[in-house]
């Protein structure tokens, strides 16, 4: 288990459009670009492996057995214990070949022998290895023995397989010299016993080579051989190794595949070495999938590449990553360039190429020229649904990229297309549609498609996350994966005034896009109403944010996060109290609650002929404090509180939450008009706490939250206090007690009363 | 009032005597399952809990044998636990799936008793020779069927024939009542296993763990077995987790953890109030459990039946499964002492 709070990075944050399930990928499924590392599972290469060895004994046995019955009598004999020559044809076809029964029985026998085993008795004692090395005889024996060479081989490669499990490297190319060095025949038999021959030679560049080959043309052994490839040999030495342009474009695979940097010229080369190599598709796949981690996920969230060749961990540094987008920009172009420049129809997978180009363009922002692409893409048809939603995706994303007008929007057709299959809309797709339209400055639009963005499924696997770019943290670290908190820290009051107008205009919609898009938000107007009040409220608008927070259901008020964070009296406080509870608690408001008394005490504070002006400017003081981070009301104003990056969220108040300014500015203005001496001595030292606030923000703020000793700051804390000082000066008889005694505040508060 | 209850105290205590005539043992000797394999030592807790209750004897699963292709049983699961220096004497116990006994040749049969011999002697000087310098018993756990009882009983000879050890078997209740069908194990000693009588999904009522109900039907009637008896009494609380009323897991913790977040459904059965993590299974709320935890009550009476319907040799073992502070919940030590001389009382 991880300790501490959740922060996404790799794949939870790696961006990507273009799903590579909807392409053939030859069997390189493991090798697919992800943060992931190389996940090792690779069931279409295993197939594609054990088919050709079908194969093999499909021609050996002149095609006279099926390829299933093959299949069920080489590898799946265990699953069928009534096999037989009367239901099986292979069985049959075997019924005269007295030496191929023997090889395939024996072969089974040698199957629980092909792994690494330790005797787990621990005896210490050679027994499987006694056992292994019997079969290895056997099998060497029967290869001299039997007469078929296509049986020879096959007991060459058991002999192999066992020796290469047995450590025996010497009988490994004794075998392997005997029976497959400089043959012609090049099948799945020959690459499998280059592959156990390769894991035990020394590593050099031959053995690279032959790990190239083997990657290619034995795909049940890709993944493992890939690992076996080291990279540090030099390419070069491995290349004056190579005899023909196939091994050649081996090696650029290989090497390729596993490459976190840029691969355009391993695709240029193998295209030119060998156009028709099946591996080709899936590296031109991976580049696309690649530069959309580089240019996506920044774009669109704000979060590093998933995956980058350098700089780990990346710097603290939004301007580099910007200036890193526009380079990968210029890559992608070249990528492009290139893949335009080769014949997609005459490729063996048009739509991969195609659906690349589209991509790139995208990528490169020339959204109108993708859009052609798309046409072509959509004009050709198909009817793979996968396809059909990257079309309609991608074309979304275009046409509101390519519109000249400000703010975009979505042309109506797309948004009926898009409902008709909104369930084949990936997280990511709605996503970047949000954000395509919030950069084209249609902020409501971009509102609604955001809150269909993860939804119950925030938080598992799937969703989205985001910074804002000014890189907010109003929550406990500076990344969103929620609309509301999103457009908490993102949106104006007005931007955020405009959406509310829209969904409550929406209530009146009959359109299905329309009930669609609007279907989960309707159940968050409550929220909504009392995000736009708190805005106002931060602005200190305090008439628009009540007009806002009426509209909020009573009840509302009276559920979480209200009810555990907005349960004690804003309008009191003491010297030393901040969230904590105390005796006038027994009164608790609602925010509009709050509001309204604000406004009047305000307004009665304001009246120079109220008797009691000093005491309402103390009460809306009160307030403000309790309403700063250092208050029992908080939630007034943010929606989180947390001691990470010292409170600061980068929202437009931050000065207010943090230093309480208004509450020392009303203090002051208590001070200035009551005529009690003991009140205005402790209205500057209620003016001073707060200015203590600001203080040791600007400490922190210098020297960092976790590096300052307070200890020895208080000195300083208490002798650049201006209120204090002025505190010390008017009022010396009462500075020590109010200073130094934490209980005084009671007893100078009530002396309000009596004078 | 007071009269009428003294009496009826009187009528019960006379009428209990009559009824419990099966011999006690009049030694107990004190004993522990130790079950977890991937624990390098003992935790404060549990040496602590050894010595408060006076272990005398610590039954430590040293590995389990499971069937192997290559190998045909092999061992798994082994013990990594090094006990400091303790006053008590640890029994090498090995589980055996009963799959392992199934295909197993005749001729393979010794090489396995050979074998465990030979990894528990192993286990034993490498490990806990700190306790005492050699070891006299291997006790072995197996659910054996009608189908491997030749097997399991052949290798049990085989053990004690190559080992020159005592030889100690659990006992199912089943086995124990079905003597006939099940065979009589030709050990030394044989540990009656008091506790899951049943597959914990198999019925949403009963606590699969402890249910005194079905043990005394398996006790009755009263009899003597034919090799000398200790018995097992469960010590370990779990909660079973369903999702969407489908089983998700087993929750071995410290079931105190997250008592707080349950609201009684039924008996036995809650409904989880908010998300939580315990362990590493995350229980969204809505989930239900079952509580399946052993009352210290419900083991008294268990003991109580026990007196009532097995005859005991004069010197029995009592032991307990298992130590684990964390499913033992806590257990008042004071009443789990009470355990180990209710056949006194």
């Amino acid at each position: 288990m991880a300790c501490g709070p959740y922060y996404p990075y790799g794949e939870d944050v790696r961006f990507s459009l273009l799903d590579p399930s909807l392409f053939e990928l030859n069997g390189y499924e493991a090798f697919i670009y992800s943060a992931n590392g190389i996940p090792g599972y690779e069931p279409e290469a295993q197939q594609l492996g054990r088919a050709e060895n079908i194969e093999l004994w499909y021609q050996w046995a002149e095609c006279k057995a099926s390829k299933e019955d093959i299949e069920k009598a080489v590898y799946q004999f265990d699953e069928y214990p009534d096999l037989n020559e009367q239901n099986n044809s292979f069985l049959a076809y075997l019924s005269s070949k007295k030496a191929a029964r023997a090889y395939l029985k024996f072969a089974q026998e040698c199957s629980p022998f092909n792994r690494s085993l330790q005797d787990p008795w621990e005896r210490e004692e050679e027994d499987v290895d006694s056992r292994r090395q019997k079969r290895i005889d056997t099998a060497i024996k029967r290869m001299g023995e039997v007469q078929d060479l296509a049986l020879k081989r096959r007991y060459a490669f058991l002999a192999i397989r066992l020796a290469y499990y047995q450590g025996r490297a010497d009988l490994v190319s004794s075998v392997w010299n005997q029976l497959f060095k400089g043959q012609q025949t090049k099948d799945i038999l020959y690459h499998w016993s280059l592959y156990f021959k390769t894991e035990l030679d020394p590593i050099d560049a031959q053995r690279n080579l032959q790990a190239a080959q083997v990657f290619v043309n034995a795909p049940d052994k890709r993944f493992k051989v890939r690992l076996s490839f080291d990279t540090n040999v030099p390419t070069d030495m491995v290349m004056e190794l190579v005899e023909n342009d196939q091994d050649r474009a081996a090696v650029w695979l290989i090497e390729g595949v596993g490459k976190q940097g840029k691969n355009l010229d391993a695709l240029k080369e193998i295209y030119r070495l060998a156009p028709d190599h099946p591996g080709l598709e899936f590296l031109l796949l991976r580049e696309v999938n690649k530069l959309e981690d580089w240019i996506y996920t920044p774009y669109y969230t704000e979060f590093y590449p998933a995956m980058y060749p350098e700089d780990r961990p990346y710097p603290d540094n939004t301007s580099l990553m910007y200036q890193r987008l526009q380079g990968d920009r210029a890559y992608a172009k070249e990528v492009l360039a290139w893949v335009s420049s080769v014949k997609a129809k005459k490729r063996p997978q048009p739509l991969l190429w195609q659906m690349s180009k589209a991509s790139l363009l995208h990528m490169t922002e020339s959204p109108a020229k993708a859009l052609k692409v798309i046409k072509r893409i959509e004009k050709k048809g198909g009817d793979d649904p996968g396809v059909i939603h990257w079309v309609q995706q991608m074309k979304a994303l275009c046409l509101i990229a390519a519109d000249k007008a400000t703010p975009a929007s979505l042309p109506a057709p797309i948004r009926y297309k898009l409902i008709a299959d909104q369930s084949g809309f990936s997280t990511q797709f709605l996503f970047a549609l949000a954000r395509t339209l919030e950069f084209k400055g249609n902020t409501t639009d971009a509102a609604v498609f955001l809150s269909l963005v993860n939804g119950e499924n925030a938080w598992e696997e799937g969703a989205v996350f985001w910074k804002t770019k000014q890189r907010h943290q109003t929550l406990y670290a500076d990344f969103y994966g929620d609309y509301f908190y999103y457009l908490d820290a993102q949106y104006t009051p007005e931007q955020l005034v405009a959406f509310l107008e829209e969904i409550e205009a929406a209530k009146h919609f009959q359109a299905p896009f329309k009930q669609w898009q609007y279907d989960q938000i309707k159940e968050d107007l409550p929220r909504l109403y009392d995000l736009v009040g708190t805005k106002f409220l931060r602005r200190d608008q305090l008439e628009k944010a009540l007009f806002y927070y009426e509209k909020v259901p009573v009840g509302f008020w009276k559920e979480y996060p209200f009810s555990d964070y907005l349960d004690r009296n804003p309008f009191y406080t003491n010297l030393y109290n901040e969230t904590g509870y105390t005796a006038a608690d027994t009164v608790i408001y609602t925010k509009p609650e709050i509001i309204r008394l604000l406004l009047a005490y305000k307004k009665n504070a304001a009246d120079s002929q109220e008797p009691q002006q000093d005491y309402y400017h103390f009460l809306v003081a009160n307030c403000y404090l309790n309403m700063s981070y250092h208050g029992n009301a908080w939630l007034m104003r943010r929606y989180y509180w947390t001691i990470a990056n010292n409170g600061k969220t980068m929202l437009e108040d931050d000065d207010e939450y943090l230093n309480a300014t208004k509450a020392k500015e009303y203090y002051l203005k208590a001070k200035e008009v009551t005529k009690s001496e003991a009140f205005a001595a402790l209205c500057l030292r209620m003016a001073g706490r707060c200015e203590n606030y600001a203080l040791r923000n600007k400490i922190i703020d210098k020297e960092g939250f976790y590096y300052v000793n307070w200890n020895q700051k208080q000195e300083q804390l208490l002798n650049s206090n201006t209120a204090y000082a002025q505190l010390k000066k008017e009022f010396p008889q009462h500075y020590d007690e109010l200073i130094s005694n934490c209980y005084s505040f009671e007893r100078y508060f009530a002396t309000y009363d009596q004078e | 009032m007071v009269t009428k209850s003294l009496y009826g105290f009187i009528l019960l205590m006379v009428g209990l005597m009559l009824y419990s005539c099966q011999p006690f043992p009049k030694e107990v000797k004190r004993g522990m399952y130790y079950w977890k394999s991937n624990e390098p030592s003992l935790s404060q807790e549990e040496l602590g809990l050894l010595q408060e209750l006076s272990v005398e004897k610590l039954y430590v699963k040293f590995f389990e044998v499971e069937p192997d292709p290559v190998f045909s049983a092999k061992p798994i699961s082994k013990t990594r636990l090094r006990p400091p220096a303790l006053n008590l004497e640890v029994i090498p116990t090995v589980f055996i799936h009963n799959e392992a006994l199934k295909d197993i040749e005749a001729a393979e049969i010794d090489s396995l008793a050979s074998n465990i011999h030979f990894l528990c002697t192993k286990y034993y000087h490498q490990l806990f020779s700190k306790i005492s310098p050699s070891f006299s018993e291997i006790q072995l756990d197996c659910d054996w069927t009608p189908t491997t009882k030749d097997a399991y009983f052949q290798l049990i000879r085989s053990l004690k024939q190559q080992s020159g050890k005592r030889i100690s078997c659990t006992l199912r209740l089943y086995p124990y009542k079905y003597q006939d069908q099940m065979g009589v194990p030709p050990v030394d000693r044989v540990t009656l296993m008091c506790y899951s009588l049943t597959n914990p999904l198999a019925e949403e009522a009963v606590n699969s763990i402890q249910d005194n109900e079905r043990l005394e039907a398996y006790l009755r009637p009263a009899r003597k077995y034919p090799i000398p008896v200790d018995i097992a009494l469960p010590l370990f609380s779990w909660a079973l987790w369903y999702q969407n009323n489908q089983f998700a897991g087993i929750l071995r913790t410290d079931l105190d953890a997250f008592r707080g977040i349950l609201e009684p459904i039924q008996p036995m059965w809650y409904q989880i109030q908010e998300d939580t993590m315990v362990g590493a299974s995350f229980l969204r709320r809505g989930d239900k459990v079952k509580l399946e935890e052993v009352s210290q009550k419900e083991t008294l009476q268990t003991l109580e039946l026990l007196k009532k319907y097995v005859h005991f040799n004069p010197t029995s073992t009592i032991t307990l499964f298992h130590l684990d502070v964390q499913s033992t919940n806590h257990a008042d030590t004071e009443m789990l002492d009470q355990y180990f001389t209710a056949f006194q009382q």
